[in-house]
């Protein structure tokens, strides 16, 4: 018997409450303010020393300072956030949204115009 | 022989998350014998942790794992700091164990679901991982990422909390409680679970120690071996005894990791309690030279690392043991003379992780 009323409980409890997952897509989860989504280069601060190159765990950062490139494979990177750690000038950001799905396996290269910065140092 | 048969058991089969095989040699319904076949996930990671520095590798041993991929940065970094003798800070230590009890919670969570799963028990399968996604949640929150959640860096953890996260922490220890209770009696009472568990997949506690079983496996037929009783991170701080069932049986095993969930809430809050203030990444200097094995609690069992280095920031050697690879041959022994519908259950006590376990 105690078994029937513990299922109803249950049961009217279950009604009143609404579903326990989220309509998807048109429901979304907040995202956490500490999420790590994906990694993003602010190539007007890059000073190309290598040093996120050196340290990245997943050899996916390929800096070259004489083209003043910054070449990121993203579908290698496991955006474990240690480039973004060891920047020196904060070139590297990261961001809590994640990449959008792309169509074909192209790395990202952020090139430097000469020019901006070399003036601010100059100056 | 006439009469025998050979029945293979996976690699794909619905009650294992991971290739396993079990050649079953079978007479009519009873199992005489089970071969474990390995070897279907390797990834050749030790290998691949001898050409990277010993910072880096952090980040790969993480994913030696998918589960308690904490619990291998845990242990790796033990090792090395071992190796080049620093000194963990209190708060990286009290944060190490927050998050390895997380671990343990999501781990044995995910677990409970998939034995109600193999039972066919799909609304228990459901309230399980609903609860887990409150663990889930908490691991994103804190560090950013669901399961890689790469809190740890060689010397100490890579991010601090704030008080206000500590304390949601705590409060959602609360909801994760009363989901655990609401399915918990579901585990100990309900008769179609114990049809299934309670006396199949006996192993005696004098079998598990000569065959070396970990974990749950061991504590489950009565040994009270935890290697949390060690006292790394900060467990040697907090109240701690090993949850131990003397049964050796496949109920036996599940009462011992529901047990151990509880107690990973309790340990978590008792963290959350003691937490002190201070730094939580020194800086480290030097290269590790020398010879080191460290050893942690994952929720299988006892986990193994062995590093070998030589002055040069690139290891020497890094050889991992895990909890599966010991709980192996008790599982054989569990399966001679069970019947083979008893086959998917008893092989899912021992919650076998095998991509650790193949590296
Ligand atoms: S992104 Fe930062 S670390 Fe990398 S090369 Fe540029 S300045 Fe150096
Ligand atoms: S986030 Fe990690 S893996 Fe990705 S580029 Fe930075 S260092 Fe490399």
């Amino acid at each position: 018997m105690s078994e029937v009323f513990e299922m109803l409980r249950v049961l009217s409890a279950n009604l009143g409450r609404g579903p326990a997952t989220r309509r998807y897509p048109a429901e979304k989860r907040a995202i956490f303010p500490s999420s790590r989504g994906r990694i993003e280069s602010v190539i007007e601060n890059c000073i190309f020393c290598g040093v996120c190159q050196k340290r990245c765990p997943a050899d996916c950062i390929v800096v070259n300072k004489a083209e003043r490139t910054w070449n990121l494979d993203p579908y290698q990177c496991i955006v474990c956030g240690v480039c973004v750690e060891v920047c020196p000038t904060k070139a590297i950001a990261m961001r809590t949204e994640y990449r959008k799905p792309r169509s074909e396996r192209t790395p990202l290269t952020h090139h430097q115009e000469p020019g901006p910065r070399e003036g601010r140092v100059e100056g | 022989m006439p009469g025998q048969s050979v029945i293979p058991f996976g690699p794909q089969h619905p009650v294992f998350p991971e290739p396993l095989q079990l050649r079953l040699v079978m007479k009519e319904e009873r199992v005489l014998e089970a071969v474990p076949a390995l070897g279907y996930m390797h990834r050749g990671l030790e290998k691949l942790a001898e050409t990277k520095d010993y910072a880096q590798n952090v980040f790969l041993m993480e994913r030696v794992c998918g589960i308690c991929s904490f619990m291998h940065s845990l242990c790796y970094c033990q090792a090395l700091e071992d190796l080049m003798g620093i000194e963990v800070p209190p708060r990286a230590r009290y944060l190490r164990t927050i998050w390895a009890e997380l671990g343990r919670l999501q781990s044995h969570h995910l677990w409970l679901g998939l034995l109600a799963d193999a039972f066919g028990f799909e609304s228990l399968f459901m309230e399980c991982w609903k609860n887990r996604e409150i663990v889930m949640d908490l691991c994103e929150a804190t560090t950013g990422n669901r399961v890689i959640i790469s809190g740890n860096a060689v010397g100490g953890c890579r991010r601090d909390l704030e008080p206000s996260v500590l304390k949601e922490i705590g409060r959602r220890m609360d909801d994760l409680e009363r989901g655990l209770d609401r399915v918990a009696p579901v585990f100990q009472d309900d008769p179609l679970i114990k049809q299934r568990t309670v006396g199949t997949g006996i192993i005696t506690r004098e079998e598990v120690i000569r065959l070396g079983a970990v974990g749950p496996v061991l504590r489950a037929s009565g040994v009270a071996q935890d290697m949390r009783q060690l006292g790394y991170a900060a467990y040697g701080e907090l109240d701690f005894r090993p949850v131990v069932e003397t049964g050796g049986d496949s109920y036996s095993r599940l009462m011992a990791r529901l047990g151990e969930t509880y107690q990973a809430i309790d340990l978590v809050r008792q963290a959350l309690r003691r937490i002190p203030e201070g730094e939580v990444l020194p800086k480290v200097k030097g290269r590790p030279e020398g010879e080191a094995v460290s050893r942690v609690e994952q929720p299988r069992g006892e986990l193994l690392y062995y590093v070998r280095a030589t002055g040069k920031p690139q290891l020497d050697r890094v050889r991992v043991r895990t909890p599966t690879l010991s709980n192996i041959p008790p599982l054989v022994r569990m399966l001679e003379g069970c019947r083979l519908s008893d086959v998917p259950v008893i092989a899912l006590s021992i919650d076998s992780c095998v991509s650790c376990t193949e590296r």
